[in-house]
């Protein structure tokens, strides 16, 4: 009886792992997860349970009754969702599609599911349209309510990138005026990049009043604005940046170390627009991947340059290995870098029981559906499985590079897979912890290292604030960093302190909040309680005597303000 | 003799706590989800067999107070039927 429980039980998997090589994101779900979406037969419901594995943006599918005389299937999807209950936002499938192309639910949910990967894409493509239809910015910068119908009307993702793309053309353009003209005086008005730091000081200026100044701005519309202002602020740093080192060209090491973001021609009936991103000497076709609305990573030099090395090593068939210390953005700049290129990135903790088995199943998930993978703490990884693991990636890579652009078959162990062009992989590492092993040698040539050691504090306090409403976020966000360090330097060695990321984060959400909820309170006053509602719980009673001192330095002729708090 | 018994009973005990947990996993999967069980057609006919088995032995060993008389002379070489 056992044997032919085995028996079963191993055909059952058999199957499950043919299902998987059919749509490939399979891989992300275990086995029991799995089971259930294949077992749910022609209701799209329970699928939405787990879909969240497998799609970066999409929370669920809403799905409608299929048209009358269809025999194969009952629903239909219509729309993919964002997170939110109701949900945020909502992608049309089919817009002004045919009856008979509906995206029916059928038996076959492999295929079905690839196809939904299909309609999202192309979804996407069709909503580029309006970057090239909208080339209104003028007016978005001098007319607020202008500004805030385009932010309404805009799906999060295709602002942020049409933000981009936008920015990438006028500099383009500003520095091809600028070759023509050659000895342009800088101080003069008609100097293009002088004329763009301007529009650019202006717009950035736009966006945070109407985040500042907008009664009822949905939920929403701040997510939109608040990345928007953190990619924003970024465009008019570069024009600054290059601005002040006199760059008069287009192949100047300032412009071509930047993400820039083309859109392309359409297809022949003008429907889908495509967009592909440069960096460097390599270039990317956009992934076209539903991201959502998620928060975007402030950028700062480290990780402008940690950008640099990934995309690069990418383009060389490679892979990044990001590391340092924790808490300095190693993860978030992959996945930060997934979403500007709009692919789905699996962040996989590692830790010292994985098998190899186990991750050629995710490897090979990851290659063939184009996604990419971050492995967290690699090097967690016991040393004879990663030599194991160092073979199936050099396969995968050197898959990438012989299939010029195309798919290409190749067995990982004993597991097929059939590695897209798109597929990135990522591994970092926090060297010299307890307990880990330091890669073999074959390993680490296929991985490009960058170190991240310390995050840039002050950059990323400015521009969080700023993302908020703030207008003196520059002056604030130095007051802010300056307590931090003097409080990690000063204040005594309690085990429960932490005045690193972490809780400067925790603090800039709490002063955003506050921000939002009394907008009557100055932007001093504002930060002072932030800060004092976040720590001053957690000191010790020796302590609080020296946190006031910093306080009365740091901000002379302040009092922390009178707030009524009856409603606790 | 005893000794042999014992051993015998801790055994069969083993294979049978084995069954019951691989039993429990195909049960979900073949008694619930009909899409499976069609597309999996010669599986199914499989393990309804072994779960016929299974069931009417799992009733017998229940009636049965007695491990040495459940386990291993109830049934003429019952380790074999696991």
């Amino acid at each position: 009886m056992n044997a032919n429980f085995e028996s079963i039980q191993k055909s059952l998997i058999q199957f499950l792992d043919s299902k998987r090589g059919k749509f490939p994101r399979f891989y992300f779900l275990p086995y029991e997860d799995l089971l259930e979406i294949i077992g749910m037969g022609k209701d799209p419901k329970p699928l939405n349970k787990h879909i969240k594995k497998m799609f970066a943006g999409l929370h669920s599918l809403e799905a409608e009754p299929a048209p009358k005389g269809t025999q194969t299937a009952k629903y239909y999807i219509k729309c993919i969702l964002s997170e939110g209950n109701p949900p945020e936002e909502s992608i049309d499938l089919d817009a002004g599609a045919a009856e008979e192309t509906k995206l029916l639910v059928d038996q076959n949910c492999e295929e079905w599911l690839k196809e939904l990967i299909e309609r999202m894409k192309r979804a996407l493509q069709r909503l580029f349209k309006v970057v090239h239809t909208d080339t209104n910015q003028q007016r978005r910068i001098r007319e607020h309510s202008y500004m805030r119908n385009w932010i309404a009307q805009q799906k999060g993702q295709i602002l942020v990138t049409a933000a981009q793309i936008e920015w990438s053309n006028m500099c383009r353009e500003a520095l091809a005026s600028l070759e023509k003209l050659a000895n342009v005086n800088p101080s003069s008005t008609s100097h293009p990049l002088k004329a763009l730091k301007a529009t650019y000081r202006k717009k950035c200026n736009v966006y945070i009043d109407v985040v500042e100044k907008t009664p009822g701005l949905t939920a929403l519309d701040r997510k939109k604005l608040t990345a928007l202002i953190i990619i924003e602020e970024h465009h008019r740093e570069v024009i600054d940046k290059m601005y002040n080192t006199k760059t008069i060209r287009r192949n100047h090491f300032d412009w071509l170390s930047q993400l820039r973001f083309t859109l392309k021609e359409p297809d022949a009936n003008d429907q889908h627009y495509f967009v592909t991103i440069e960096q460097m000497n390599s270039e990317f076709d956009y992934g076209y991947e539903y991201q959502g609305n998620q928060p975007r990573l402030v950028i700062t030099p480290l990780t402008d340059r940690a950008y640099m090395t990934l995309t690069n090593a990418l383009s060389m068939y490679r892979g990044g290995a990001p590391q340092g210390p924790a808490g300095t953005g190693k993860t978030e700049t992959v996945k930060d870098l997934g979403k500007s290129l709009a692919f789905f990135v699996l962040v996989e903790n590692c830790d010292g029981t994985m098998n190899p088995q186990y991750l050629a199943g995710k490897l090979a998930g990851l290659s063939s559906s184009g996604a990419w993978g971050c492995f967290d703490e690699f090097n967690r990884i016991l040393l004879d499985v990663l030599s194991v693991i160092a073979s199936m990636f050099e396969s995968i890579f050197d898959c990438i590079r012989q299939g010029q652009g195309e798919a290409k078959a190749c067995n990982l162990g004993d597991v097929p897979a059939l590695v897209s062009k798109d597929a990135g992989f990522f591994i970092t590492m926090n060297p010299g912890y307890a307990g880990r092993s330091s890669l073999p040698d074959n390993l680490a040539a296929l991985f490009r290292p960058v170190a991240m050691m310390k995050a840039d504090f002050r950059a990323i306090a400015k521009i969080e604030l700023m993302s908020v409403g703030f207008k003196e976020a520059e002056v604030l966000s130095v007051k802010i960093v300056s307590i931090y360090d003097l409080m990690d330097k000063q204040l005594s060695k309690a085990k429960h302190y932490e005045f690193q990321m972490r809780s400067l984060k925790s603090v800039l959400r709490a002063v955003g909040a506050i921000k939002q909820s009394m907008p009557q309170l100055n932007e001093t006053s504002v930060v002072i309680k932030g800060v004092r509602d976040m720590n001053l719980s957690k000191l010790l009673a020796e302590d609080v005597v020296l946190f006031d001192k910093m306080f009365e330095d740091l901000f002379p002729d302040c009092e922390e303000p009178e707030v009524n708090m009856d409603d606790l | 003799m005893w000794e042999n018994n014992i051993a015998l009973i801790t055994e069969t005990l083993d294979l049978l706590m084995l069954a019951t947990a691989r039993w429990q996993y195909l049960e979900s999967i073949f008694c619930g989800q009909p899409d499976i069980i069609r597309m999996l057609g010669e599986e199914n006919a499989k393990f309804q067999v072994s779960n016929k088995v299974f069931k009417a032995q799992m009733s017998r060993i229940n009636k049965e107070k007695n491990a040495y008389r459940a386990l291993v002379a109830g049934v003429k070489d019952f380790i074999k039927v696991l």
